[in-house]
């Protein structure tokens, strides 16, 4: 609990050390009615209340009187420091760093209302400090009682003032008339005890709300003093002797109302509520738990709470219960919750606890305690080595993720991701150790001595019961040798003969025996040993499990629809077991591929992989995995079953041609239940042709062949695979199937270049074929010429690949037709002539240009008369003229470019938009509009449908339509 | 000061228009606590007081010129015809220590500053037993030129100041806009949570007679580099920004010693003073104190702790049944494990400290023995949630006596369940495991020994 009261402060001290000019003459004495004195201060006894467990100061004051007041947190009514919303502890105690039990200010004045003294009697609550974060710091309160004059004259002089409490002297010199006297008496106090300060018992305003001693607002009269002196009365005499005058003549101030406030005790405490522990643990991946624990009375409720302060995104903890155990110890309750946190990444950096408790037999109030959470910090061990005078200090933060760094208190840093730290060298160790974390989490242990050169016997002998199987046990013992060489563990199995099973190093306080047998009672013993010594455990007897249960049946079949061999057994009616494993016979040490651990609820498995024309079973068992270590049971074993072999190959394979079409023909296999034909091309892969044939098929037709060389293969099948017959000679196939895709370009040469897809097989070349056009130049109409046969060109290996000829001969502007037909020898194919590939040698080039428009006006519309010059190619067949619209005329000597919308200009004769004749030198535009400018471009055309045609004539010529 | 006491009051006292209480940089508990020593003849004031560096300080009423002024030590003189002051040979006020740093800076907005830090002897009245008090002291006053943030640094703390308005000048220190007096009371024959220890040490002492050069702390009146910072502020540091928070206050010049900005300024110079006490004994703490029992093998393990700053000639000694043992020392620990055979086993170790080195009595501790408790298991694996959650707790616990003694074996107690642990063999091991059905498991649990021993660990909680 840190909620102690540290305000031990002083009673009243000397301020004997001030260097200048004022000072304070003598003790006052409150002077009763009968106006002696009693003491140096009138002010009387105040008992404090017990420790409030919420805020760390006494629950309640009363004064001598009987008036019982409680720290006042009524804003309408009391001054305090606000809240902070960001500090919890603010938040827990409902205020800032300064609150009252109850307090009394008077103000007295002079005549001119300018203030003389500023009289402050308080019953304080203070938070002395923050942390480095600016929060108030719980463990830092204070309590004290306080009278603080603050005083303003006009002269030098000794001043007295008379209070409720008493009289105090003050001599001032160097008056400044603001602060010339500053003094403050403060008596600290502590709960559960009686205390005199310089005031009580407590002012009472006469106007107090009931359930206040006053209401802050000034102006109150009161009742209250020792005294009964419930006025401020301030006179001074100056240097001169004479009697201060305050103004008007006024030589005494007097103040007969207070500013009170205090809130009166409401006879509830705060449900009692210790905190003892606030902790988190979390894994890598984020998984954890917050762990609370608390004591409160027997009959209270605790419940974990979302921090004040805490985000929403991390909350954790909204309104959780603790458990309560209500009877340990007697009277008082503990409490406790770990809450599994699933996404602990982010984790509340603070957690309320709250205890209710409507069922005490005196009402409470409840407590609330905002409290860090810090990582669990577990110090495991702390050993000190007298021999090698090393200490070794164990420690594990639970914050696994976060991985916070430990550091050895007043020793350094842990090494990252390290559990341990060691000191060297260490010739006193400490009785104790802490180590932090940097989450925040700490703990201490004592630190053990290991003596020197002990080799005492292991004890404790235990046994992990969780990990136990049929043949291994994890043993456990407790090291208390430090001088040992290792641990060795021998087994004695009842009526047998003891055998050392195990070893470990020194240190070692664990070891897992292997290789027991089942359902056997063995007798253990640890022995330490040294280079000379041992020492060995008392015996521990300790029995291994049985076996699991097998399967009770299992049963295997030869699958009529796959290559595979079914297995099906019944579950073992062991409820330990986890799974099952399938061996075969012919390898009974090591369970079928993917059968080594099928599930327990899995109870049937297909082996693929059987061996043919054998004889085999199956075992099925039952498996129980247990810490690592798998037991099997006894199997239970199928029924042997054997295997069909290899069909025998199909003989006497013959392959022969006929056009296209090759027959073959075979001997079948008398094992085989199927046949396929598989077909080679070149020396391609074999591919199988047509359907699977019937196991007595003996012959095949493979029609429709391209032209190729093929040889075959028939496979003979059953379920235990397939064999091959041998391969068939080679037969060969000739194709003369039509090219396709012919086109005719120009070379670099301008002659024409063919090419064409082949369709043959096997042809022995191409016969190519061509004829010539004559072009009119009247009217530029074709008329072709007839076919010359050209130099045969190569064959094409293979079909589908494209061929290719180069016209060497053609005659220079002149247009011609292709075609090409395959050739076998002397037998030509199918003619490729759809389309004909046409073809111009040399090319149209681009004309001069166009020589005049003449634009003019006919009848109401316009029209423009376009010439050039003729060509004299006889490969031209016409113009192409074209027109833009809607020119904008270039700046003078510019290129025109008509990049705008094109209009192919023509007579009737060809309705394509094309001049015809390439005696033709003049066309009539009639479509024109007036009013706008228009230019004209030209270019050569070959024959109609060649699809030949010169390049674009790029200087056009403009006319203008008025 | 003079006859003419001044009756003056204090304590936590803040300035009007000053809100202290921010942050503490030099760490909050940077004092460290001390001793004071038993009350003295008169029952009035501890003998001394002694700071975690061993320097024990008494009240000094010495002054060459008798008049209460140093050097050595500032005082009241006695007051004639008061017998208790002709007895004790001072007046109302006298210093076991007394530090003081006073300066003005030099820059455009100075700033004026004292700082008084002392363990102090005072009567509250007449000078009469009833009205003694002695109490810590550590007063801030800081008169200053513009409104802002001054953060204060002593040798022992930092406190943030903000003044939001200025007094008229005036030339009584309660007239400065940062006024923050501490006294904190404390009794005798305590150990007492520091205001202003550990003690600074003055580097340098001129006035001192040389004979007084290894008697005084410092001669009271010289400016003087100190040592004894816990955290190696041996200066006061004043800083100033405005009521922004960022703005510097320009409270010291451009060029200075200490190469500080303009709104910086250091004061490395004290007057110190204290007088060494003879009577003090050398600070001591046993802080384990066990024995163990294997199979006959007797020993007992004593570990103590004695003064930060012992001499090299510091040493202790055990003594068991009559038989002394020296310590191994490291620092300020002494640790030693002590064979004593298999007859019954002592009942308490005495060690005794000692430090030639320095002014200062042996100090002799005794510590009951017990044995060791060792907790190496506590862990709590819990199912369920809510009143259904079952947890499984396993303790395990040893002794380091392994019940081969006549007086047979330990018997270890489990709290707060009151089970007792079995004892599983040969050796003390003791493993227990209490099931809770919906109750609420302990924060840690704590094994108590027949023997005397007491461990506690905190459970591990394995949530399932």
């Amino acid at each position: 609990m840190k909620n102690k009261l540290i305000a031990t402060l002083v009673a009243a001290t000397l301020q004997f050390h001030a260097a200048a000019a004022l000072a304070q003459q003598a003790g006052g004495q409150c002077e009763l009615p009968n106006g002696t004195a009693t003491t140096a201060n009138g002010s009387t006894p105040t008992h404090s209340g017990p420790l409030n467990p919420v805020d760390g100061f006494p629950e309640y004051l009363v004064d001598s009187n009987g008036v019982a007041a409680q720290r006042c947190l009524d804003a309408a009514l009391c001054f305090f420091d606000p809240i902070d919303p960001a500090d919890p502890f603010s938040l827990q105690i409902g205020s800032g760093g300064e609150s009252f039990w109850w307090s009394a200010d008077a103000t007295v004045s002079d005549a001119a209302g300018n203030p003389v003294l500023k009289l402050g009697m308080a019953a304080e609550a203070a938070i002395m400090q923050t942390d480095a974060a600016g929060n108030l710091l719980n463990g830092s309160q204070a309590a004290f009682l306080r009278l603080r004059f603050v005083m303003g004259v006009p002269v030098d002089g000794t001043y007295t003032v008379k209070h409720p409490y008493g009289v105090d002297v003050f001599t001032v010199v160097g008056a400044t008339g603001a602060r010339d006297v500053f003094s403050t008496i403060d008596k600290g106090f502590a709960p559960n005890s009686d205390f005199t300060g310089s005031v009580g018992p407590f002012l009472v305003a006469t106007n107090a709300p009931a359930g206040y001693l006053g209401n802050n607002a000034g102006g109150a009269t009161v009742t209250g003093s020792p005294c009964g002196r419930n006025f401020v009365e301030v006179s001074g005499v100056d240097t001169l002797g004479q009697p201060v005058d305050f103004g008007g003549g006024v030589t005494v101030l007097r103040e007969n109302t207070f500013g009170v406030q205090g809130q009166r005790y409401d006879g509830r405490v705060q449900t009692p509520l210790a905190p003892t522990r606030m902790t988190y643990s979390r894994a890598t991946d984020g998984t954890g738990q917050i762990e609370t624990f608390a004591n409160s009375s027997a009959t209270a409720t605790v419940t974990a709470n979302d921090g004040p302060t805490t985000p929403a995104a991390a909350a954790r903890y909204r309104g959780a219960t603790l458990l309560q155990s209500g009877s340990v110890p007697a009277g008082h309750g503990i409490d406790s919750l770990v809450l599994p946190v699933v996404d602990a990444s982010a984790l509340p950096p603070v957690v309320q606890l709250r205890a209710t408790d409507p069922t005490a037999a005196t009402a409470t109030d409840p407590s609330a305690l905002n409290l860090s959470l810090v990582d669990f910090v577990d110090l495991k061990s702390a050993v000190y080595d007298a021999n090698t005078k090393t200490l070794v200090v164990t420690a594990r933060t639970a914050d696994r993720l976060g991985n916070p760094k430990l550091s050895l208190r007043g020793f350094g840093d842990f090494a990252l991701g390290s559990d341990t730290y060691t000191i060297n060298n260490l010739v006193a160790p400490p009785a104790s150790v802490a180590v932090d974390s940097v989450g925040g989490g700490s703990d201490s242990a004592p630190v053990m001595i290991r003596l020197v050169s002990i080799l005492a016997a292991p004890t404790a002998i235990a046994v992990d019961t969780t990990k136990t199987t049929s043949r291994t046990l994890a043993l456990a013992w407790i090291d208390n040798a430090n001088s040992e060489t290792g641990y060795r563990i021998y087994a004695t199995p009842a009526g047998g003969t003891q055998r050392l099973v195990a070893s470990t190093n020194a240190n070692i306080s664990s070891a897992t025996i292997t290789g027991l047998n089942p359902a056997t009672t063995y007798t253990i013993v640890v022995e330490a040993y040294g280079p000379s010594a041992v020492a060995a455990s008392d015996p521990f007897v300790v029995t291994t499990l049985a076996l699991p249960l097998a399967p009770s049946t299992a049963s295997a079949v030869i699958s009529s629809t796959a290559r595979a061999i079914d297995i099906t057994w019944a579950a073992s009616q062991d409820p330990d077991v986890t799974g099952y494993a399938v061996y075969r016979s012919d390898n009974l040490a090591t369970p079928l591929t993917g059968a080594s651990n099928l599930s327990a609820a899995t109870l049937s498995f297909r082996d693929t992989a059987g061996p043919v024309g054998a004889s085999f079973s199956y075992n099925v068992v039952a498996l129980r995995a247990r810490a690592g270590v798998t037991d099997a049971s006894t199997p239970a074993s199928s029924l042997t079953l054997v295997t069909p072999s290899l069909p025998a190959a199909p003989t006497a394979l013959a392959a022969s041609v006929v056009d296209q079409t090759v027959t073959l023909r075979w001997s079948a296999s008398a094992t085989a239940t199927a046949q396929q034909v598989y077909r080679q091309s070149g020396t391609g892969a074999f591919v199988a042709v047509g359907a699977p044939l019937a196991a007595s098929a003996t012959s095949f037709t493979d029609a429709n062949l391209v032209g190729a060389s093929y040889t075959y293969r028939v496979d003979a099948s059953n379920w235990a695979g397939t064999t091959a017959s041998s391969v068939s000679s080679s037969v060969n196939v000739v194709s003369l199937g039509a090219a396709t895709a012919i086109t005719a370009t120009a070379n670099a040469s301008n002659q024409p270049v063919l090419s064409w897809t082949d369709n043959a097989g096997g042809e022995s070349g191409y016969q190519i074929r061509r004829r010539a056009y004559t072009i009119s130049a009247t009217n530029g109409a074709m008329t072709v010429g007839a076919w010359s046969t050209l130099t045969a060109a190569a064959a094409v290996a293979g079909v589908g690949s494209k061929g290719s000829y180069t016209d060497t001969t053609a005659v220079a502007n002149t247009t011609y037709m292709y075609e090409l037909a395959p050739l076998n020898g002397a037998v030509v194919g199918a003619v490729a002539n759809s389309p004909h590939a046409l073809a111009l040698n040399g090319g149209l080039p681009r004309m001069g240009g166009i020589n005049t428009t003449t634009a003019s006006v006919v009848g109401t519309a316009g029209q423009v008369v376009v010439t050039w010059t003729a060509s004299t190619n006889v490969s031209v067949a016409g113009y192409e003229l074209t027109r833009c619209n809607s020119v904008v005329l270039p700046i003078l000597g510019a290129t025109q470019v008509c990049s705008n919308a094109q209009v192919k200009l023509g007579n009737a004769v060809n309705s394509g938009g094309t001049v015809d004749g390439r005696n033709t030198v003049t066309f009539t535009d009639t479509t024109v509009a007036r009013n706008t400018s228009y230019v004209y471009n030209i270019r050569l055309l070959g024959g109609a449908g060649t699809g030949i045609a010169g390049p674009q004539l790029v200087l056009g010529k403009t006319a203008s339509v008025r | 000061m003079n006859a003419h006491r001044r009756l003056g009051i204090t304590a936590l006292a803040t300035a009007l228009l000053t809100a202290p209480l921010a942050g503490i940089a030099c760490t909050v508990d940077s004092a460290k606590p001390f001793t004071s020593g038993p009350l003295d003849a008169e029952g009035l004031f501890s003998e001394y007081v002694v700071d975690v560096n061993g320097v024990a300080l008494q009240i000094c009423t010495d002054s060459y010129t008798n008049d209460g002024a140093p050097a050595p030590c500032f005082y009241d003189v006695v007051e004639v015809g008061v017998p208790l002051s002709e007895r004790l040979g001072r007046g109302g006020e006298a210093f076991m220590y007394l530090a003081n740093s006073a300066f003005t800076s030099q820059g455009a907005a100075p700033v004026t500053a004292v700082i008084v830090m002392g363990v102090e002897t005072a009567f509250l009245g007449p000078i009469e037993k009833g009205f003694q008090t002695q109490f810590q002291r550590l007063r801030t006053r800081v008169n200053v030129d513009r409104v802002g943030q001054y953060k204060v640094e002593t040798p022992w703390g930092i406190k943030t100041y903000t003044v939001t308005n200025l007094l008229p000048a005036g030339n009584g220190q309660n007239r400065m806009e940062i006024s923050d007096p501490i006294d904190i009371a404390f009794q005798a024959d305590s150990i007492v949570n520091g205001l202003v220890s550990p003690f600074l040490i003055a580097d340098q002492a001129p006035l001192l007679r040389a004979e007084d050069r290894t008697r005084y702390v410092g001669d009271g009146a010289t400016l003087t580099t100190v040592t004894g910072s816990p955290c190696g502020n041996n200066y006061v540091r004043i800083t100033a920004v405005g009521l922004d928070g960022i703005t510097p206050i320009p409270i010291n010049t451009a060029n200075n010693a200490e190469g500080d900005p303009v709104n910086v300024y250091t004061s490395r110079l004290f007057t110190v003073m204290g007088k060494k006490a003879p009577l003090a004994e050398v600070p001591l703490a046993i802080t384990g104190a066990y024995y163990s029992r294997a199979a006959g093998t007797n020993s007992v393990t004593v570990m103590a702790e004695g003064s930060t700053s012992a001499t090299q000639a510091s040493h202790a000694t055990a003594d068991v049944m009559g038989t002394s043992a020296a310590l191994d020392k490291q620092g300020n620990r002494y640790y030693s494990t002590i064979p004593v055979g298999a007859f019954t086993l002592p009942q308490q170790v005495s060690v005794t400290a000692m430090d030639p080195g320095i002014l200062s009595r042996p100090n002799t501790k005794t510590a009951h023995l017990t044995d060791l408790v060792s907790i190496s298991k506590a862990e709590a694996v819990c199912t369920g949630a809510g009143a259904n959650k079952q947890c499984s707790l396993s303790v395990i616990a040893s002794s380091s006596d392994d019940g081969s003694g006549a007086d047979g074996k330990p018997v270890l107690t489990l709290k707060p369940f009151e089970v007792a642990l079995n004892y599983a063999s040969a050796a003390a091991a003791f493993p227990a495991s209490i099931t809770l059905n919906g109750a609420a498991l302990p924060a840690s649990v704590t094994v108590v020994s027949s023997k005397g021993g007491v461990g506690t660990r905190r459970v591990t909680v394995i949530n399932q």
